[in-house]
């Protein structure tokens, strides 16, 4: 048996959507997996007979083979198979693992990663498929101690700190996503999710700057992503950088003429201009992207609320409130609506009903409706 | 001969007049420039003769006269920049301010040096239709001139420098104003109310149902014109709105009326005591109170009136503090005041009458003008207008809040669209605070000033665009654009309004009572009402924070106990409560809703003592009435424990009566548990009513 070849397996996965179909699945992080020292081939050259451990080491020789070749399912067979004959053999669980990570079968993966884990507590890159696993089964809590202890076995990864740093986003520790991807950033300079996350977090904190900064590098390293000008423009579009924000959304529904969250806020920023005609039409553009898209509705009622068109005003949050029966914002407006008609008896319902859905601001408003009670 | 200052228009105009009389500038229309053809011409220049005689009279009543002969000449030439100066003029220093601009701007156009005050006439006529910017550009040029022209200054300007940088200030103030206008509905109360006339000086009942405002329509009381401005003379009219359907048609109250001016300007809470103003002698209050359905003949409200002007008055909701405008130089303190007119208050004495006036002070007071007081019935907000430092031009209505330790809080300027350039005066407020009522000259009206009611919407809504963003590159999770919700700083009104009527038990007939509110922690007397005999109407004004006991007394009834406890925190609510007296005799019997008890026990607590105090009044003055004190509970418990409990708790009234020295053999006790219920025991409500103290009448000598 000879020892020491060394299998070197990276996939890249081939799963690049990113930011042309935005409502399309989930988005998966390139994987960089290495079969690092823990693969051997068997020496099928012998003439002798095989030997059981040999029958095992054939059958994970041909996953790694199939999953070097990108036939998963094979793959898992093959590593099903090898584990039969060999219960004991870590790596084929390892393998298989890997394999269902690629299935986006993270459920899977968990339990073979686990299972190599109790035999190599420490193995950093375990640790890290196993954080990494977790992420994508939003068990952030998990995700992170596995992240972590990776980190602390030194496992460098690009990947790792993006990861810290999305989750610490997620939990709005905006301070410590900065700082993971500021890591991931020095890792991999060309990482551009790490760019366009840490502007979005530059953004929740306000620094309108920084976070524009951040999304024109995203830009410049990948120039074709509808979603990185859209959250450009939105940056632009919360420091009143009106101008900017338009030619920002106009970019980003150029690369995909279907983003509709682009052109919602293009409405938006011509709603903000004053342009309430050229709102309302381009709101009107976004129910025929996404016809149940409450938002929209919502947003052109405003317009007419400003045009004082409070009937309008009235049908489109109506149409906005039927989509979405908990949208709290929305009984809010039609109230001021009804309220704007002297439609007393009807806002105050609207703001009750805001009330009910937990809307801060509701108790306020409805402290004008003692005498409309009835 | 009768008055010749408008009664209304002496109050607005008053600093107007001085400074229209120092600083008219002599305009000259020339005879031969004038003439455009012989047609007409002589009538034209009659009239202008006409018109420059009671131009001269530098009164607004004068303006408004010259106004209509200038008029009849403009239309024999309408080029003539002196005569557009004048008719310019006329409207800036009378009513109908807006009209102004465009015949200044001919005069201007047509002759840039038409009179040494153009400048100053054309800042103003903008400032009054709010182009600021242009206002400010022709004051500041005014100005300058007036500074280059040194010595000569006297000859060439109209008023001092100061007040044209004021005037500037109140340019800036208003365009802040405008810039962020507050939402209201301002309705015209329609033509029940108003006329073609002037319709002005509206005062409430808080609760909306009665309003009382001055107007000089046709059929004035006497039935003559003020020669001064060719108008009926100022009659008092009276409109109610009881089922909130619409104001009745306005009726003359003919008791009040005088053939001279009447004008309205206060209104108790309760919309009983009215407080008038006549011109005649020197600015002088009246008040009035209804009885019945008749008003009493106005009696001078002697200890307040001096040889000085008293212009306006607004009576606390107790009735024990008198607001008052004055431009008396100095308080009966001592204190001096401090310019023009000054707000001041005066407390009621023991003996009922007006005690002595104090300067309200600052920061309610300034060296301006202050005027048409009105105290809002939750007893801590002031209202009154005032031309002060923030104003946006003339006479803006400001308020404030006082802290509860007589200090008054800055005043803030109530906004746009309510306050405008012009004069805004005279402006009462609803006991929600939701509506005003004020006048005003706007398109729309039924004539010259109208009375109009503001419905305050509060600050704008929140408008939140919904819109989200694929923030994290790795996920498709949308995320949400969060919105801050900055809560705005909402004026709550903290006030309970109870009203009904009172009512004989048997007969149904109203009674006129007295309705005295306690403050059962501090045994305080609060205030004392009275229902009205016709109607049996009542309304008490109850500002939060107070556990108030209610007692309706009227001779030969036993008094009618209600309580009201109102946290702090609790905003406006109206209560209606008829009220059933019933008369004292054998058998009759009242629920002592004023006395408490520690829970569970039978410990009278202090606040009981003021409403057991009633009870030894009323034993007292019957002395040969024997009662029974019973006690009641829920239905929680046993019925041995309620047993017990409401005995126990019977007994401790009648200890408390002989301790006051009610004798012993008059009185009985029992304890009736839950077997006599007034109300159901499903409820909080319900159980809070059943457990309870009676008072019955067992027999009467």
């Amino acid at each position: 048996m000879k020892k020491g070849l060394i299998l070197f397996i990276t996939v890249i996965s081939a799963l690049f959507v990113f930011g042309q179909e935005t409502d399309t699945e989930q988005i998966i992080i390139p994987l960089k997996i290495g079969f690092d020292g823990q693969a051997a081939i068997a020496d099928t050259s012998s003439t002798l007979v095989i030997a059981e451990d040999q029958e095992a080491n054939l059958a994970f020789n041909d996953g790694v083979e199939f999953y070097s070749r990108g036939d998963y399912q094979s793959a898992i067979n093959s590593f099903n198979r090898a584990i039969q004959i060999d219960p004991d053999m870590f790596k084929a669980y390892y393998g298989r693992a890997t394999t269902y990570m690629q299935l986006k079968d993270f459920d899977s993966a968990v339990k073979d990663l686990l299972k190599y884990q109790s035999k190599y507590p420490e193995n950093p890159e375990v640790l890290y498929l196993l954080g990494y696993s977790y992420y994508y089964l939003n068990k952030f809590d998990d995700a992170k101690k596995y992240l972590t202890m990776a980190h602390q076995k030194g496992h460098k990864d690009v990947n790792l700190y993006y990861f810290l740093g999305v989750m610490s986003f997620k939990n709005a520790n905006y301070n410590d996503a900065i700082e993971y991807l500021n890591e991931a950033i020095k890792i991999d300079p060309n990482h551009y999710f790490s760019y366009n996350d840490r502007g979005s977090t530059f953004r929740m904190i306000e620094s309108y700057d920084n976070a524009i900064f951040d999304y024109n590098k995203a830009i410049e390293l990948n120039p074709k992503s509808s979603l990185l000008y859209n959250n450009l423009g939105s940056a632009k579009r919360l420091k009143k950088d009106y101008d900017g924000a338009l030619a920002a959304y106009d970019e980003a529904l150029k690369l995909d003429k279907n983003n509709y969250m682009a052109l919602n806020n293009k409405g938006i920023v011509l709603y903000e201009k004053g342009k309430y005609d050229e709102a309302i039409q381009t709101f009107r553009e976004v129910i025929k992207l996404k016809k149940d898209y409450a938002y929209a509705y919502n947003n052109m009622g405003l317009c007419y609320y400003k045009k004082k068109e409070y009937d309008s005003a009235i049908e489109a949050y109506s149409t906005a409130i039927n989509m979405n029966p908990d949208y709290a914002q929305a009984y809010i407006h039609r109230g001021s609506a009804k309220e704007m008609k002297r439609d007393f008896v009807g806002a105050c319902a609207d703001w009750q009903k805001a009330k009910e859905l937990g809307h801060p601001l509701a108790e306020d408003y409805l402290s004008v409706c003692i005498e409309y009670k009835k | 001969m009768k008055n010749i200052i408008i009664a209304l228009l002496t109050i607005i105009a008053l600093s107007l007049i001085i400074n229209v009389t120092n600083g008219q500038v002599p305009v000259e229309i020339n005879k031969k420039e004038f003439k455009i053809s012989k047609e007409g011409f002589r009538d034209a220049m009659n009239a202008i003769k006409y018109g420059d005689t009671y131009y001269a009279l530098g009164s607004a009543g004068g303006y408004r006269l010259a106004l209509t002969q200038y008029l009849k000449a403009y239309e024999y030439n309408q080029n003539n920049p002196e005569l557009n100066y004048k008719i310019g003029a006329c409207y800036l220093y009378s009513t109908d301010k807006s009209k102004a601009l465009g015949f200044l701007k001919k005069a201007y156009n047509a002759k840039p040096g038409v009179a040494s005050d153009i400048y100053y006439l054309l800042g103003w006529a903008y400032h009054i239709n709010c182009e600021f910017d242009e206002a400010i550009n022709y004051y500041r040029k005014y100005k300058n001139e007036s500074v280059e022209s040194g010595g000569k200054k006297s000859k060439k300007s109209t008023g001092p420098i100061l007040d044209v940088d004021k005037k500037i200030r109140e340019c800036e103030t208003g365009k802040n104003l405008i810039a962020n206008p507050i939402r209201v509905f301002i309705d015209n109360l329609g033509p029940a109310v108003n006329s073609k006339f002037p319709d002005y000086a509206p005062v409430i009942s808080t609760d909306e149902s009665v309003l009382i405002f001055t107007s000089r329509r046709d059929g004035s009381t006497g039935g003559e014109i003020d020669p001064n401005d060719l108008m009926p003379y100022e009659d008092l009219y009276i409109s109610y709105n009881e089922d909130k359907k619409g104001w009745t048609q306005a009726m003359n109250m003919k008791s009040l009326n005088t053939e001279a001016h009447d004008a309205s300007v206060g209104l108790s809470p309760d919309g009983q005591i009215l407080f008038t103003y006549k011109g005649v002698p020197d600015g002088t209050l009246f008040e009035s109170v209804l009885k019945g359905d008749n008003w009493t003949k106005p009696r001078e409200v002697s200890t307040i009136n001096t040889k000085y002007h008293e212009t306006s008055a607004s009576i606390s909701f107790d009735g024990k503090y008198l607001y008052l405008v004055s431009n008396r130089p100095k308080d009966d303190f001592g204190t001096p005041s401090f310019g023009g007119l000054d707000i001041f208050v005066s407390e009621k004495q023991k003996n009922g009458k007006w005690g002595p006036a104090k300067n309200v002070g600052a920061p309610i007071n300034t060296k301006y003008d202050e005027e048409g007081v009105f105290i809002h019935p939750d007893g801590v907000t002031i209202y009154f207008s005032s031309k002060r430092e923030g104003s946006m031009g003339g006479y803006d209505i400001f308020y404030s809040e006082n802290d509860g330790a007589g200090n008054w809080k800055e005043p803030i300027n109530i906004g746009y669209p309510v306050n405008t350039p012009d004069d805004d005066v005279f402006f009462v407020v609803a006991g929600n605070a939701r509506y005003a009522y004020y006048s005003s000259d706007r398109e729309g009206g039924y004539g010259l000033q109208d009375i109009y009611r503001i419905t305050f919407l509060g600050p704008e809504r929140l408008m939140v665009m919904g819109t989200e963003d694929i923030l994290i590159a790795s996920s498709t999770e949308t995320i949400e654009q969060k919105v801050k919700h900055e809560t705005v700083e909402v004026k709550k009104v903290r006030l309970t309004v109870m009203k009904g009527t009172v009512t004989d038990a048997l007969s149904g007939q109203s009674i006129e009572a007295t309705i005295e509110v306690v403050d059962n922690e501090k045994n305080e007397l609060v205030a004392t009402f009275t229902s009205n005999a016709k109607t049996g109407k009542y309304l008490v004004s109850l500002p939060s924070g107070k556990n108030y006991g209610i007692a309706v007394k009227a001779d030969g009834y036993l008094f009618y106990s209600e309580n009201f406890d109102i946290p702090e925190a609790t905003g406006y609510q109206e209560v209606t409560k008829d009220i059933v007296l019933s008369k004292v005799g054998v058998g009759s019997k009242i629920v002592l809703k004023n006395i408490f008890f520690d829970f569970g026990k039978a410990t009278l607590r202090e606040t009981s003592f003021p409403e057991l105090e009633r009870l030894v009044s009323l034993l007292n003055a019957y002395p040969n009435m024997t009662i029974e004190i019973g006690g009641h509970t829920d239905n929680v418990g046993s019925l041995k424990f309620n047993t017990d409990l409401s005995e126990a708790r019977a007994k401790a009234v009648v200890d408390y009566l002989i301790d006051k020295g009610i004798s012993k053999t008059r009185l009985s006790y029992k304890g009736y548990a839950y077997l006599q219920p007034i109300a159901t025991n499903d409820t909080e409500e319900g159980r809070q009513q059943n457990r309870r103290v009676e008072f019955k009448v067992i027999s009467i000598k």
